[in-house]
């Protein structure tokens, strides 16, 4: 780093102000980012109006801090009551509920609150580092790419699926369906509409996911009103270093795989952790405890991945102009109103501003983590709280949430509707988690397809040979053969010897 | 499998494999079996597989031996287990009213009934105790979404708070 690279990093470390603006934003980003429905886009661009006033810089360092603050604190609601805050934080639901469930609330918000820290640097560092070539590769991602990425994430409905994998596949291909619901994006046809004119706005994913999670949750945490409430061991915070260094390097590689999907433009944390999740329950060979049953692998991989993905999104929208989720979207057109223009002429012509970003999401990262874990015993008594006193208000925020999205009600009695037909799944065993892969990662398959198959003229060949032609594409093609070979019994058997094998090794 | 089935479960599977026909049917309309890059192919696939799913989801269900001998038993389980009266039942009936009443009523109005009747239901304290905290929970939530997050909350027509330096 040169020395004035490193005076611009330092600007707002040295100025009271801009470490104050730092510190309210993360603590305004924790803070929204826990109530569902309430998204950290959401959160951006309602702080951001406030900022077109102020100077430039004062506007970038408190938005540095909500965009942290917002991804990390969806996990606190999804970790204790199964209702993500933010789409990013579904994954971190799996196994830290079950976990809160057991009674260690405080520890599972404690791993994820370092692993994030953690997460969070590294995608700063990436952007500090590789910010040109990552938003060169990003570029050449072509649609079947994001195709292969999403089916990539499917696959996790193998591991989501509990007690049956047809259940799981059904409660995907449901998900798939209800993302496919409104006007078609490339022909602008009516889809699985009924014919209905209100249901051409399609339905919103976190709709879905509020009613799915949310509502539903309150419907079978009413039936256990007399059960005692599960006092929660919030007396050790900071996890031991033993845990952290253990899955330091999963962290690691769930960091860099949310960096590069943050990077790419159009996909963000949500999806990020999912793939991470993913690569968690098919790599940890020994996890603390089976996948989604409490797997502390499980909370560490889909947060250290959602927070690297802040980073990540910032590379193309430093270096191209290119947004790389919503809320970089909402950036840019802030960065336009305080008179920059996002692009490749921006860390030309103003290059102080992208070491001055980086400055501010390191120090959000600092306050990211004081905030986490000073925090966590107040939001760790919330699920101490009697289930008849927080149910209701589960309820009001599920309303206060979806009515936010667009402010429509249809969209309310969807949440209301989604809320009771969820009750039912979860009651017969179906898992709620596929559908939501389903829904959000449909239809970005569905679209992703099309086009490719588009550029191809409607030629199928040419659209698989471009497949193995082209190295991204390749590279995914042979990730996800392999994986799938692996789920097969033969691929099962095969790494069940190897495993043997390198164990009697290890005792010889 | 040494799980046996719950009581419903068996009729469940059924009603899911008519909804994934329906489904299909309605996926079939978008734009029949066209092209693979057809608006439709997706939906129609997607519906596929939750048809063959679900219908692979009955096949394992008769596999299972059910929990209940016969259908009286079935449908006593099911009102114990599933769908329970109290509290269920009376909840879910409180939160559908509270759907119905929030455009006529607003957000406020309606929140404090609902919040009113489901803690009284449901935690069966005094009436004091419950009338102060769904009064408390309805202003903090007012004062944490609508004054601070500026966030719009549904309101009703009738009823302007605007003029009252309240609202808007």
């Amino acid at each position: 780093m040169e020395a004035s690279a490193l005076s611009y990093f330092l600007m707002a470390w040295t100025d009271p102000y801009l470490i104050f603006l730092i510190a309210v934003g993360t603590f305004a980003g924790i803070y929204v980012g826990v109530i569902p429905g309430l998204s950290v886009t959401m959160a951006v661009s309602i702080l951001i109006s406030f900022t077109f006033s102020w100077d430039v810089n004062e506007a970038l360092a408190m938005m540095a801090g909500v965009f942290l603050g917002g991804v990390y604190g969806g996990s606190r609601t999804a970790i204790l009551l199964n209702i993500p805050g933010a789409p990013a934080a579904i994954a971190a639901g799996f196994d830290g509920y079950p976990l809160a469930k057991m009674g260690l609330a405080g520890m599972a918000i404690g791993v994820s609150t370092t692993v994030s820290f953690f997460g969070a640097l590294f995608g700063i560092a990436v952007l500090a580092v590789a910010a040109p070539f990552i938003s060169e590769l990003a570029l050449d991602v072509a649609p079947r790419d994001y195709l292969l990425l999403a089916a990539l994430g499917l696959l996790l409905i193998g591991a989501l699926s509990g007690e049956s994998l047809a259940k799981g596949m059904f409660a995907g291909a449901l998900g798939i369906l209800i993302g496919m619901v409104g006007l078609d994006p490339i022909t602008v046809e009516p889809r699985m509409t009924f014919g209905t004119t209100a249901m051409m706005g399609g339905i919103h994913y976190v709709t879905a996911m509020i009613g799915f999670f949310g509502v539903s949750e309150a419907l079978v945490q009413v039936r256990n009103l007399d059960k005692r409430v599960i006092k929660q061991k919030v007396d050790k915070i900071l996890p031991s270093w033993n845990v952290i260094l253990k899955h330091l390097p999963l962290s690691l590689r769930c960091s860099f795989i949310g960096t590069i999907i943050g990077a790419l433009p159009g996909t963000g944390g949500d999806i990020a952790a999912l793939l991470a999740y993913g690569h968690a329950a098919r790599s940890v060979k020994k996890p603390s405890k089976p996948f989604g049953k409490g797997a502390i692998e499980g909370i560490i991989a889909p947060e250290s991945a959602c927070n690297a993905a802040v980073g990540g999104a910032y590379i193309p929208m430093l270096t191209l102009g290119i947004p790389g989720d919503a809320v970089t979207a909402v950036l840019i057109g802030a960065l336009y109103i305080h008179g920059l223009k996002p692009g490749p002429m921006l860390m030309i012509e103003t290059p102080h501003l992208f070491w001055f970003t980086v400055g501010n999401l390191v120090l959000a990262a600092f306050f990211m983590l004081i905030f986490g874990l000073t925090g966590i015993r107040a939001f760790a008594k919330m699920v101490e709280m009697p289930p008849a006193l927080l149910m209701p208000i589960i309820v009001i925020l599920s309303v206060v949430g979806t009515y936010s999205i667009q402010n429509s009600l249809t969209d309310v009695y969807w949440m209301l509707a989604f809320g009771i037909f969820g009750y039912f799944l979860k009651r017969y065993g179906y898992q709620i988690g596929p559908i939501i892969l389903g829904v959000i990662l449909g239809p970005i398959m569905d679209i992703n397809f099309r086009r490719a198959i588009l550029s191809t003229r409607g030629d199928i060949g040419e659209f698989l040979l471009e497949l193995v032609t082209h190295p991204i594409s390749l590279i995914l093609v042979i990730t996800m053969i392999l994986l799938l070979i692996a789920q097969t019994p033969a691929g099962q058997r095969f790494t069940a010897r190897r495993r043997l094998k390198k164990e009697a090794a290890n005792i010889e | 499998m040494t799980r046996r089935l719950r009581p419903g479960e068996r009729i469940f599977g059924y009603a899911m494999f008519l909804f994934s026909l329906f489904l299909f049917y309605h996926a079939y309309q978008i734009s029949g079996f066209s092209s693979i890059s057809s608006a439709g192919a997706w939906p129609l696939a997607a519906a596929g597989l939750m048809a063959l799913c679900s219908a692979a989801i009955i096949v394992q269900n008769h596999r299972m031996e059910s929990a209940c001998t016969g259908a009286r038993e079935e449908i006593h389980q099911f009102g114990k287990d599933i769908l329970p009266p109290h509290p269920l039942l009376g909840y879910l009936a409180i939160i559908v009213a509270y759907m119905l009443v929030l455009e006529p009523l607003g957000f406020n109005i309606s929140s404090f009934l609902f919040l009113f009747g489901s803690f009284w239901y449901l935690h069966r304290r005094g009436i004091f105790l419950t009338l102060a905290l769904s009064f408390g929970t309805v202003i903090a939530t007012y004062v944490v979404f609508r004054v601070l997050f500026k966030v719009i909350l549904p309101e009703a027509e009738w009823l302007d708070l605007s003029a009252l330096g309240l609202g808007g």
